[in-house]
């Protein structure tokens, strides 16, 4: 066993699982091969199809540049969203790899992550002892002056009319790709 | 047409009765699982919409594509889960590759045209028909006949001569997708002369009956973030 998976975030959503590969066991069943929100980020684990609950079939991925500080969604492969971003500080990288959106959050307090805040499966690996464990959120932000730029704790920050567009054309559960 | 007639081709999967007990409610009201979907994303779309639609369409038409790509969901899910679990095997493999790939086509082209106004994906659980190549055959044709009945009765009711091309290319395509799998599963590919168009009440109806759109995930909060900033 590499770890128990909660079924809800730490943000109070339901705890979403990226499915990336599927076999059949018997007399187990179907078991599918999932990507977890864990560090070391990247982690993969085989659960039951039966512990799971209902899919969904998407279309889109988000590509996040840290050379270039940009942040494209691509639909059915064709580029639909892009917009300047900024990225984690030297000292607070964003982690490079494959990830998922886990959930959006709205209608909070904070004008320091702007209207609208997405949860990545990402994590960083050296503020650990962030609260909840340190997730990498693509978010709004009250200061747009700093985007483009390597300015963050390693969430990628976007202006807030840039995330509210974001917000309009990616569903929760899009890969993400930071590369 | 008699109701069984119509339940027909659907009622191979109804293995657990639920498909009959749709059937008797039919005569009563019941809540559109799509149709439920399709209004509320039109109305809240509608506020600053960004698609490809022309000024003048209607709220009418947009309900309606919206509706066929709820249809298109499921079916592009289906299929695209069917392959990638690797269980089907020769003819019924090609059909499902070949298939899924224009259902996806499908979808596309509905995102391209609703844009924002578009529905989002219901969540399934196909509950292992997709795994197991003789339920993955019964429910393809049922789900293949089900498309081509509910376009036949949504296309006459769109008012953009356009959007009514567009239906009619798409209803012929699921024709040929039903006549496949009817062939690949033993049965008439065109079993009677004339098709019967089927309303949204009994699509709804019949697809509820399968549980395969399960309850939407909760993946939006209002709490505080605590990413990392």
């Amino acid at each position: 066993m590499i770890a128990r998976i909660s079924t809800r975030t730490p943000e109070g959503s339901a705890n979403i699982l990226e499915l990336i590969g599927s076999a059949r066991l018997e007399p187990s069943g179907l078991w599918q091969r999932v990507r977890l929100a864990i560090l070391p980020n990247g982690t993969t684990a085989w659960v039951p199809r039966s512990a799971l609950g209902g899919s969904v079939e998407l279309d889109t991925e988000l590509v996040v540049d840290l050379v270039h500080f940009r942040a494209r969604l691509f639909r059915d492969g064709a580029m639909v969203f892009s917009a300047p971003v900024g990225v984690g500080r030297r000292s607070s990288p964003t982690p490079t790899g494959r990830f998922y959106v886990r959930d959006v959050l709205t209608s909070y307090r904070s004008l320091a992550y702007g209207p609208i805040a997405f949860g990545t499966s990402a994590r960083t690996a050296v503020l650990t002892d962030w609260p909840a464990g340190g997730y990498i959120g693509i978010h709004g932000t009250d200061r747009p002056g700093l985007i483009p730029g390597a300015i963050s704790h390693g969430c990628i920050r976007m202006r807030n009319s840039d995330v509210r567009r974001l917000a309009e054309l990616m569903p929760v559960g899009t890969p993400v790709v930071i590369r | 047409m008699a109701e069984a007639e119509l339940l027909g081709p659907v009622a191979a999967f109804d293995c657990d009765g639920a498909l009959t007990e749709a059937a008797d409610a039919l005569r009563t009201t019941r809540r559109g699982l799509f149709g439920i979907a399709a209004a509320g994303t039109v109305l809240g779309g509608l506020v600053a919409p960004v698609s490809a639609l022309g000024r003048d369409a209607v709220a009418g038409d947009i309900a309606i594509l919206n509706y066929a790509l709820g249809l298109e969901y499921l079916q592009a899910a289906f299929y695209t889960e069917a392959e990638r679990l690797g269980a089907l095997h020769g003819p019924l493999a090609t059909q499902a590759q070949v298939v899924g790939g224009h259902e996806r086509a499908h979808v596309a082209a509905f995102h391209k045209v609703l844009g924002t106004l578009a529905m989002k994906s219901p969540t399934f659980n196909f509950q292992g028909v997709t795994q197991d190549p003789n339920a993955f055959r019964r429910t393809a044709v049922a789900f293949e006949d089900l498309a081509v009945a509910a376009y036949k009765y949504q296309a006459p009711h769109l008012s953009s001569p356009a959007y009514l091309m567009a239906a009619v290319s798409i209803h012929s395509v699921e024709a040929r997708h039903a006549a496949w799998i009817r062939r690949l599963a033993g049965v008439l590919p065109a079993a009677t002369a004339f098709d019967q168009p089927l309303p949204p009440t009994q699509v709804d109806a019949l697809v509820a009956s399968t549980h395969f759109v399960v309850a939407t995930t909760q993946t939006s909060a209002h709490g505080s973030p605590k990413f990392t900033g």
